[in-house]
This record gives structure tokens, C-alpha cells and sequence, in this order.
């Protein structure tokens, strides 16, 4: 099971605020203490105090012991120190110096019987975070120790949003870049920023069971307002989900902040920011994806048998619009060999202008080389093109590429011009060097078939729609094309009514006669309501990657 | 729809330009338009013997295209005409083939009509 569970996020009360910094590491019973004292009585004391409020003492009596419990051969992982400052030897001092070298994070108590001001100075310069002297109550103990604990969390989680804040611009220097690419998870990816700034990121976070989480986004606007979103949010999401919250929290948090405070600056003039964000946990051990969706193009799957789309369900608009958000979970377990297709919005309105399917245009631009920008026009595309496509099963390449999927609606027959047009330039984008006669048999079966379903399957009705979807097999070179209506189908000798077609100059049966004769195979499933054709690509073509 | 009546050693020929494809779309406007020559005066007087469509700006012919193939040929056994196409398109080819109608009518290609 990965990262979502299953029920709704509740709604954020409209009041609420939502904490800007990263949710409190709860204090855990075990919250390890180390305790450096020489004087083995008050060493003792010490642990019993600590034992009675909550903790779990490790006992030094020297700072040469600490130092040993302290190295990482030891992985200590305290939370905070208490030690004693007079100790014969090297004295709380050396060991607040010491932290300094070993770990700068870990916060220190420091135990005085004196008041002197220059050793209390000397000790805040060496980053001791309490002083409570000698002898001490109890409840003063306590309030040292959680503030300790406190100025611990707080170092640590600076530290970690450095190196947050330095992937995600590493990575986003990258994705600055115009182009196509393979991070090291095996995830290919292509970016074409129409911007400077703002726009589509993606985000990779490898989680602790091993799953991996991709967040595709896109801020809405291209100003440093929306910049700043853009990597404040991938900063939050990524520490959120690091300290172990839902990726639903970060979702429901972010909302909250852009309408509760972002947006609520409306005196500035600025137009709502919003993001589509697309978040998805991939399970590779068990094949199993979790997709929740505000706002995106919904994520795709291709290479196994058949290609699908997980749907959006609940409200799946995006961050920054309602302060109430609603997001499903949708989940699937994979066929091996199958790959994740996400694209952000940019991508579908570039097909929509160059009329190609966007699956073709995804991957054209996921292939390498230096043509595919070119032949894909992205120079005159009007926002930024984020795509990437993820192998279920790490560096193994698809089986299939899904090139085209839609629907077509019983009554749409009177359109079947404009279809054949979309199927055309999707051929010819997805592979330029298909022969002309092989694209005219393609365009005539493809027309044929989606004909005989809207007019016999779906008896020419709105409410019922054929299913075509297109794929290039490499291994086989072959393109593969299945063919779906609702209708009951009914079964057919093509071949008896070719001859019959012939010999009485009847008129039916041609098309299906056409859709059966002219493809490399063809063969009709459930009864005939779903046709499975494949047509070669003839040598010599450019060997297909 | 261009057209010409033709003179040839074997009898008159209505050539007829198909404009395009002949497919769903488009034939029944090609049917009427056929239609409306046979019923020309002209064409009546030249008892024509071929019916040639010339169908080099075609790359397509689908089945409702090769159904009006089949009624012409047909009206051209009432009426005592042969049917022959002019092709250029090696698809188109390959369909008049693979669905017999060579067998039935004159294919020529392009570069011999």
C-alpha cells in the first residue's frame, strides 16, 4: 500500500491556520537524552529526573566518553545534551565545541553551579541553548529539556531545507533547460518553458518504503509571484512528506495558505494564483500507482494491453480556488512493462493546435535526439510543455506507445473528415517516415471501422461512443490499432462476403471487408464489437527506438 | 464537375474529374453530379460507350465510395456503357484490387491515360 490512505481529507475550517513551518516532530518516550556528568551520584539523579519525564538517558562520564557515544559509528541519534560543566579533564565547554564539530544540530544543556557571565558568554558562543544552574528543580529541568529538543528540531530542519532547497534547484536548473532527459529513477522526462519564470515543475521525492512520489505542477501566471509559489510549494512538499505527512496534508495545507493568505492580497491587483498539481506514488515492488489530482491533466498509462486514464474523481480543481478541497485517491496495479504518461496542460492545448493526438506529441518530445522540438513546432507553442513518462519497472522501455486515444460519439459520423485528419498528422508526427500508401490503408481502415461503430455499435447516438486507440509496438514495428463499440457486435465470414460482395453487386459488407482484408491482421473480439488490426511499417524505415 | 464527352476509336467517352476523395463525405454530391450528366441532352444524343472518372486528385475511396463504383456498373449493364477509372494513388489501387473491382472494371493509371 503506498502513502494515500483512503478517506476524504477533511474540510479545512475557513478560521483555521495552518502552521507555515513543518508540523512538530512529536516528543517520542524514547526521546534519547545524552547525559555527561563525572560525579556518578549526580550522574544517577540525573537519570532518574529524566526517566520520570518521559526520556531516555545515556550516560557519559567523561567528554571523552561522550565523544565515542557521539561518533556516527555509533549513530547516536540524540536529541539533546545535558552536561555537566566543571568536569575534570576537558570540561562542558570542550564538549559544546565538540558538538560543534560533530553535529551543529544536536542542542546542548549546559549545568552550572556558577552565574560567572564570561563562561555563560562562552557558552552561548558555543551554542549551548540553557543554563540552568546547580542545584535545580525539577520543572526548570524540564523546560530546559523541551527547549533543547525544540532548538534540535528546529537546527535539523534547517538544515534538511538547504539541502531541499539545493535539489529542487538543481532540478529545476535542469528543467529550465529546453529538452529532454532521463533522471536517474528512470523517469524521462521533457521540458519547454515558454518563461523564465513560474510555470511546470516536476518534482521527484523518493519516499521511505522505497516508493517514489512524482509531483508534476503548473503555476498558473509567469511572474515572481508565481515563481516564488512554484518553489515555496516544492520546498513545503517536499519537507511535509519528508517528515511523514499525507501527501493529501500538503495538498490541503498549500490550498489553505494560497486562498487564506496568498490570495486574500487582493488590493495589489494580482490575478488568483492557483496550481494543478498531480501527485503520484509509485509502488514498483507491486506495480501499484496512487494518483490524486487537483486540477492536471490527468496521469496515463501505456504499454501493456490496453492504454487507460485514471479519472478524476471529487472535485479535482486546483490549489488555490475553494478553501474546501476534496481529492480521491485513484489507484491501479499495472501490467509489467507498462509506463506512466503525465503531461501538464501546455502540452494538450500544443496537440490541440497542431491537431495531433497529445500522446504522439508526448512522445515525440520523450524521444531523444535534437528533431523532435523541431518537428513537434514547440517553437510556436503558446505556454510551457511539461511531459514525462515513468516505467513501472525501472529501465526497462515500453513494450508499446500509446499514440492516440479518444472517443467518438454515435453521431458524430458527419465528422469522420475531421477524425481522419487528427489520425493522419498523429502517424505522421509519432512516426515521419510511414510510407504514404501504408498511411492511406491506416486512415481507410481506421475510417471504416469507426464508421461501422458509431453507425451499427452505437446505433448513431449521442450517448454512445466508439473507443479507438492507437500503438507503435517497436519489437514488432508495427502499429496496432483496436477499435471498440457498445453494440453486441455480430460475426462475420469477411472473407464469404467478400466473394458475395462481388459476384451480386450487393453493397454491404465492403467496409468490413476492407477493415478485415487490408491490415497486416486483423481479428474481431467480443463478437465483433472490438476490432484488433495491426499494420506494418514496411522496410526500409528509420528503425523505431 | 468537369467533363467531356470524348471521341475515341472504340465510342464515345464521358470523362468525368472527380474532384478529390471518393468517400462518405463526398459521393453523394458526386452521385448527383454523375447523375445530372447522364441526363444532359448532350450526353443522350452521344449514346456514350465509357464512362471514364478520372479520379487522380483521389487518395481515398472508402466503401461507400466503391458502392457507387458498383451502382454505376451496374446502370452501365441497363444502359450499355463500361465503367473505367484513371488512378494515381497506389492505395487506391491496391483497394480496387483487393476488393475485386478490377475484375469488373477498366483500371488505368495515371501515366497511361
Amino acid at each position: 500500500m503506498v502513502a494515500f490512505a483512503t478517506a476524504l481529507y477533511p474540510r479545512c475550517p475557513m478560521n483555521s491556520r495552518l502552521p507555515i513551518s513543518p508540523p512538530p516532530v512529536p516528543e517520542t518516550v524514547s526521546a534519547k537524552v545524552l547525559v555527561v556528568d563525572d560525579e556518578t551520584i549526580s550522574r544517577r539523579l540525573l537519570e532518574l529526573h529524566l526517566r520520570r519525564l518521559g526520556h531516555t538517558p545515556v550516560l557519559a562520564a567523561s567528554v571523552a566518553e561522550a565523544r565515542q557515544l557521539l561518533s556516527p559509528d555509533a549513530r547516536p541519534d540524540f536529541q539533546r545534551v545535558l552536561t555537566d560543566f566543571r568536569m575534570p579533564g576537558e570540561n562542558g565547554m570542550d564538549l559544546l565545541s565538540l558538538l560543534q564539530r560533530e553535529d551543529p544540530t544536536l542542542a546542548c544543556v549546559l549545568l552550572t553551579a556558577t552565574t560567572d557571565r564570561q563562561i555563560v558568554l562562552d557558552a552561548l558562543r558555543c551554542g549551548a541553548c540553557d543554563f540552568p544552574e546547580k542545584p535545580f528543580r525539577q520543572d526548570e529541568l524540564a523546560a530546559s529539556l523541551q527547549k533543547a529538543a525544540e532548538a534540535t528540531r528546529l537546527r535539523r530542519h534547517n538544515v534538511a531545507t538547504e539541502a531541499d532547497a539545493l535539489s529542487v534547484g538543481q532540478l529545476q536548473q535542469r528543467l529550465l533547460k529546453s529538452g529532454s532527459g532521463t533522471l536517474s529513477n528512470g523517469i524521462t522526462y521533457c521540458h519547454h518553458p515558454r518563461h523564465e519564470a513560474g510555470g511546470d515543475f516536476l518534482n521527484v521525492v523518493p519516499l521511505d518504503d522505497g516508493n517514489i512520489m512524482v509531483l508534476v505542477a503548473d503555476v498558473s501566471g509567469h511572474d515572481l509571484r508565481a515563481a516564488f509559489i512554484s518553489t515555496y510549494f516544492q520546498g513545503i512538499a517536499r519537507r511535509m512528506l519528508q517528515c511523514k505527512a499525507d501527501v493529501r496534508q500538503v495538498l490541503a495545507f498549500f490550498n489553505h495558505y494560497l486562498v487564506s493568505e496568498w490570495n486574500t492580497v487582493s488590493d495589489t491587483g494580482h490575478q488568483t494564483t492557483s496550481i494543478a498539481v498531480c501527485a503520484l506514488v509509485l509502488d514498483r515492488a507491486n506495480r501499484q500507482v496512487t494518483v490524486l489530482n487537483a486540477g492536471a491533466p490527468p496521469p496515463r498509462w501505456t504499454g501493456g494491453r490496453r492504454p487507460g486514464t485514471f479519472k478524476v474523481e471529487g472535485g479535482g480543481h486546483p490549489l488555490g480556488w475553494f478553501d474546501a478541497i476534496e481529492l480521491s485517491p485513484s489507484e491501479s496495479v499495472l501490467e509489467p512493462g507498462s509506463h506512466l504518461l503525465l503531461w501538464t496542460d501546455g502540452l494538450e492545448d500544443h496537440a490541440e493546435q497542431l491537431n495531433v493526438s497529445p500522446h504522439a506529441l508526448a512522445y515525440r518530445l520523450l524521444q531523444p535526439g535534437t528533431s523532435a522540438a523541431h518537428d513537434c513546432q514547440i517553437e510556436s507553442a503558446k505556454d510551457d510543455i511539461l511531459a514525462l513518462r515513468v516505467g513501472v519497472t525501472p529501465r526497462q522501455a515500453p513494450a508499446a506507445h500509446t499514440l492516440l486515444h479518444d472517443f467518438y460519439r454515435g453521431n458524430q459520423t458527419n465528422e469522420i473528415d475531421r477524425f481522419q485528419d487528427r489520425w493522419e498528422r498523429t502517424l505522421k508526427l509519432s512516426v515521419p517516415a510511414i510510407p504514404d500508401e501504408l498511411m492511406d490503408i491506416i486512415l481507410l481502415c481506421l475510417r471504416e471501422a469507426c464508421l461501422n461503430g458509431m453507425n451499427h455499435g452505437c446505433g448513431r447516438r449521442e450517448d454512445l461512443s466508439v473507443e479507438l486507440f492507437l500503438a507503435l509496438e517497436p519489437a514488432t514495428n508495427r502499429i496496432h490499432a483496436v477499435i471498440s463499440d457498445p453494440g453486441p457486435g455480430h460475426c462475420f465470414d469477411w472473407q464469404r462476403h467478400v466473394t458475395a460482395a462481388l459476384d451480386s453487386l450487393i453493397a454491404e459488407h465492403r467496409g468490413l471487408s476492407l477493415i478485415f482484408g487490408l491490415p497486416a491482421s486483423a481479428k474481431a473480439e467480443a463478437n465483433g464489437s472490438r476490432l484488433v488490426l495491426a499494420f506494418e511499417l514496411q522496410p526500409p524505415t528509420t528503425p523505431l527506438p | 464537375m468537369k467533363h467531356e464527352l470524348v471521341n475515341a476509336p472504340d465510342g464515345v467517352r464521358l470523362s468525368a474529374v472527380v474532384p478529390g476523395d471518393l468517400i462518405t463525405t463526398t459521393v453523394e454530391s458526386i452521385r448527383r453530379d454523375l447523375h445530372g450528366l447522364m441526363e444532359e441532352p448532350a450526353v443522350k444524343r452521344a449514346r456514350i460507350q465509357c464512362v471514364e472518372l478520372d479520379l487522380r486528385q483521389a487518395r481515398m475511396m472508402d466503401s461507400a465510395g466503391l458502392n457507387l463504383l458498383v451502382s454505376l456498373v451496374k446502370l452501365g449493364r441497363d444502359l450499355d456503357f463500361r465503367l473505367r477509372v484513371v488512378i494515381a494513388n497506389a492505395s487506391l489501387q491496391r483497394v480496387l484490387q483487393f476488393t475485386r473491382m478490377d475484375k469488373l472494371i477498366e483500371i488505368v493509371p495515371a501515366t497511361a491515360a
